[in-house]
């Protein structure tokens, strides 16, 4: 039976939850992505049963004699999209019961009008998993506490793969390497990665468990619908029967259960147009360059200061002091002198400050939308990013004044853990960062990650509350760039056990 | 100046058989093109100008099921919020209207323009219960305060803070006139004043539904209103709350392929050319989006539905604030009608934001207010919509596309009415506090 979001989740359950869903792997900052398609049915099966018993389930790290964790050096984990599992002939009737969106991946034209997936970022132009190249059937998450230990297990993956003689393939070209920079910082220069949710069920409070994974219950006190398999399919119960009384006749077995969906973007950050926009707007503003005020800008734009502290609690200067600080609210800020409404931060997660609803309502109404983030930077830095920790010293002049491409991608792999894609990610994205009106706003976009500069549609603007006069920028370009993306299923181990060893015929 | 609110007309006709699927053809070439922007000049465009409207806040058409005549059988929806009387909305929708046979010509009845004024008073359907965001705001007056924004938006962006002493009085003299908020002594009266009728209201619906159905509708709506301390205490005095859920389990089906069943004869489900794909995306713009609802209400409910309705109608009438329905800030327009000599329910919405958001807000807002409205239908989740995955799907399976949705601000929300409204105002006013207050946002 499922746990109630409040208590804490066993050992037995943990162990067959994958480790992505439940822990960030801060400590391995290396990551790699294998991505691959199936080209048979059978031996894709197999190579699932191989690489099965190295998935990194979310166990406690065991601790040594006084008391010290032993973390791993490597974690292993998968994650499937709706065609990989069409092509492992999961049957129909089974795939049915996935999310329509999960169904429907993530390229549907339809669905990049909503994300804003359009312009430059059209799936059509993506390096993989766009409209264009084979499909991505799985993709394989490797983390690892050095580019050597990374190295080995990704010939390891390899190796397996080659088992298979050409069963499963890895997409050529597609494989994707991460890391997490000193200080985490995303290439723009801001420290990154604060406001993550905690899981209930894992550290005992924090968001409802069933808002990240599937079987429990969410924030409306509800265990949102989850995919199941006839009863006969697993005559030998290696999947728990599915506990709703609803549905009920025929017999279902839980296949959902301990898994989670994962939204995978590639998001390129166009770290030279980020910092002129902010020196030419400055110079607009106030006729000449300065870096400490394209700092204050471009802090304005995402709600935060370089170090990761929040404007709402620094509105006047940096304070690397309050950099992991996430506990904060909107409350004395109604009209967005500290922190702009349109502010990335802001939208992202409004907190109590969903207008125009009162406090309580807001801080509900965002806790249905969160999203745990795993996300790891690719590319080298433009610039070091310590060199913002002092507006006004030389390093920070000579760093974003004298910015020059030098025509290497860079950004950051997003993923996205989430018990609905469509209510968590794709609410977020829609609703609240492509929304120019957000909020009560005109014509203002996230700066960030909202789908600014579209064809046939105004432009957006930036509106930053200032004394005496508010600021409102020229018209924004997109600083981030969607380069692949993927709506994955991240199975429980034992749905992982059962989709490896189960031959289905549909 | 009027201070009269908008009114709405909402017409049902049967569409001739055999003629559905040219009419379709013809409301699609007007709807996917209603802002006039995508066809190419000079296209014959049969249908209506909307655009051309000065009077018509949100209009739309929509083509529904009508099972009472036929199996096959299909009926017209034309459902308008306007300002003015009723014969002037009728001249302007002939006036922009520039083939009329291509749409009214496909209706039962129609006999030709001549009597167009008759054929559409006597297919007229009134709301049970309507609410209006704005009740004193004209498409003009709107359209006034959005462009005045946009100039000052302008005016904003050129000036410094050493101009600021020029700013005020250009703003000020270049506004739009706009009613000055009253003394609170005479705003309170008048709220007091508007609230009267309610009582009128009450002894009416008891009259008409029963008084059951008055005391046991309203109090259904109000049980989770718990924030409003009236509500509060009435719940309490009366024990009422929210009954147990029955299972912590969503009721929704676990296929999400299959299209949703009629449940009864007459269920309507979203029939017409989209049918293919769900019906999530096809009306799910940024801005503003419209909804169309029909559910069948169970045998010997229409008067619990018509009690809860009356409550709603009063309330939206005589208490709501400005922009605000129960707290909720996203409806331009709503409508409920019962339809079908009591065996339908209808509503027709004008809503801001995305599907989900709005939908959500309603559950956040007035999650006891949704299982009043909809409990007495079939299909509704055994556990109401605190099930709000069981309760989407129950919207989604009954919600009908519009072939043609017009508005006259489509890139307005209420909020932004609200900000709009604020700052025209406080410009009109002349106060220069109040201008340089707003001039640190807006």
């Amino acid at each position: 039976m499922p746990a109630m979001a409040a208590t804490r989740l066993g050992d037995d359950v943990l162990a067959d939850i994958q480790g992505f869903i439940t822990s960030g792997y801060g400590h391995l900052s290396f990551a790699a992505y294998l991505f691959v398609q199936f080209q048979e049915a059978a031996p894709a099966r197999r190579w699932l049963e191989r690489v099965t018993p190295a998935i990194t389930s979310s166990r406690a790290w065991p601790t040594t004699a006084d008391g010290k964790k032993v973390k791993p050096t490597l974690a292993c984990n998968i994650a499937l999209t709706a065609d990989g599992l069409a092509a492992l002939r999961l049957p129909p009737k089974v795939l049915c019961t996935f999310a329509v969106e999960f169904q429907e991946g993530i390229t549907r034209e339809h669905r990049s009008a909503i994300l804003g997936d359009t312009e430059e970022s059209v799936p059509a132009n993506w390096e993989f998993g766009g409209t264009t190249g084979p499909p991505i059937h799985a993709v394989v998450i490797v983390h690892a506490i050095s580019a050597a230990e990374l190295e080995r297990a990704c010939e390891a993956q390899r190796a397996l793969l080659a088992e298979t003689a050409g069963g499963v393939t890895e997409l050529a070209g597609t494989l994707q390497s991460g890391y997490r920079p000193d200080g985490d910082h995303e290439p723009f220069g801001f420290h990154d990665g604060v406001a993550q949710p905690s899981i209930a069920g894992v550290t005992g409070e924090g968001v409802p468990t069933g808002e990240f994974i599937l079987g429990y219950s969410n924030h409306y006190g509800i265990v949102p619908p989850a995919p199941a398999v006839p009863a006969e399919m697993d005559a030998d119960g290696m999947l728990p029967a599915l506990g709703s009384p609803y549905h009920v006749h025929p017999p279902l077995h839980d296949l959902g259960v301990n898994g989670s969906y994962v939204v995978y973007r590639k998001l390129q950050q166009d770290v030279v147009g980020f910092w002129q926009y902010m020196k030419r707007e400055t110079v607009r503003f106030d006729g000449k360059e300065d870096a400490a005020r394209m700092i204050w800008l471009a802090s304005r734009c995402v709600g935060r200061w370089p170090s990761g502290a929040a404007l709402a609690l620094a509105p006047l200067a940096d304070d690397p002091q309050l950099r992991d600080r996430n506990e904060f609210s909107y409350r004395d800020d109604p009209d967005g002198l500290a922190c702009p409404l349109g502010a990335h931060v802001h939208r992202t997660n409004p907190r109590d400050d969903v207008k125009p609803y009162p406090a309580a309502e807001s801080l509900s109404m965002s806790e249905a939308h969160r999203l745990l983030r795993r996300a790891r930077v690719f590319g080298p830095p433009l610039f070091d990013p310590k060199d913002l920790a002092d507006p006004t010293s030389d390093a920070c002049r000579t760093a974003l004044l004298a910015l020059t491409d030098d025509a290497r991608a860079r950004g950051i792999h997003f993923f996205c853990v989430n018990a609905s894609i469509r209510s968590q990610f794709e609410f977020v994205q829609q609703t609240w960062c492509n929304n120019p009106r957000f909020g009560g706003l005109n014509d203002n976009k996230d700066p960030i990650s909202g789908d600014n500069n579209r064809k046939g549609e105004p432009s957006s603007h930036m509106t930053i509350p200032a004394h005496p006069l508010r600021l409102r920028t020229s018209a924004l370009p997109r600083f981030v760039t969607v380069k692949a993306g993927a709506y994955l299923f991240m199975p429980s181990l034992k749905a992982l056990r059962f989709l490896a060893t189960r031959a289905f015929t549909g | 100046m009027t201070n009269v609110a908008p009114r709405t007309l909402t017409v049902l006709a049967p569409i001739r058989p055999g003629e559905e699927e040219p009419l379709r053809a013809v409301l699609r070439t007007v709807g996917d093109d209603v802002e006039g922007k995508r066809l190419e000049p000079g296209t014959v465009r049969p249908g209506i100008e909307f655009r051309h409207s000065r009077h018509i806040h949100f209009a739309r058409l929509v083509v529904l099921d009508d099972p009472d005549r036929g199996r096959d059988r299909k009926r017209l929806l034309y459902s308008a919020n306007y300002d003015g009387e009723f014969d002037e909305h009728l001249a302007e929708l002939i006036a922009i209207t520039t083939d009329p046979d291509a749409i009214w010509g496909r209706l039962d009845g129609y006999t030709g323009p001549a009597a167009f004024a008759a054929f559409i008073r006597a297919r007229t359907v009134e709301p049970e219960a309507f609410y209006i965001a704005f009740r004193d705001e004209t498409v003009e007056r709107l359209h006034d305060a959005i462009d005045f924004r946009r100039r000052a938006q302008t005016v904003v962006d050129e000036a410094s803070s050493a101009s600021l002493v020029d700013l005020v009085p250009r703003l000020s003299s270049g506004a739009p006139a706009a009613d000055q908020p009253l003394p609170w002594i005479v705003a309170a009266a008048a709220r007091w004043f508007r609230a009267l009728p309610i009582v009128a209201d009450v002894i009416r619906a008891v009259a008409r539904c029963g008084i059951g159905n008055v005391f046991h509708g309203t109090l259904r709506i109000i049980t989770s209103l718990t924030r409003y301390p009236l509500f509060r205490w009435v719940n309490r005095l009366t024990r009422n709350r929210l009954p147990p859920r029955r299972s912590p389990y969503s009721s929704v089906t676990l296929d999400h392929c299959t299209v949703p069943a009629p449940l009864v004869p007459g269920d309507e489900v979203p029939s017409g050319p989209d049918r293919q794909i769900p019906p999530t995306f096809r009306e799910d713009v940024i801005a503003q989006n419209q909804l169309t609802l029909v559910t069948v209400v169970m045998p010997g409910q229409a008067g619990r539905v018509r009690a809860v309705m009356a409550a709603i109608d009063s309330y939206a009438k005589r208490l709501s604030p400005p922009g605000s329905l129960i707290g909720i800030s996203t409806i331009h327009f709503v409508k409920w009608f019962v339809i079908d000599n009591g065996r339908r329910l209808m509503m027709v919405s004008d809503y801001d934001g995305s599907w989900e958001s709005y939908i959500d807000e309603f559950a956040e807002m007035i999650l006891s207010g949704l299982d009043a409205i909809w409990e007495t239908s079939y299909g509704y989740p055994p556990d109401g919509a605190a099930d709000l995955p069981a309760f989407k799907r129950f919207l989604r399976s009954h919600q009908v596309p519009a072939e043609i949705f017009f508005s006259a601000y489509p890139e307005e929300t209420v909020l932004n009415i609200v900000n709009d409204r604020a700052f025209a105002r406080a410009c009109a006013g002349g106060a220069g506090d109040h201008i340089r207050g707003q001039l640190q946002h807006g």
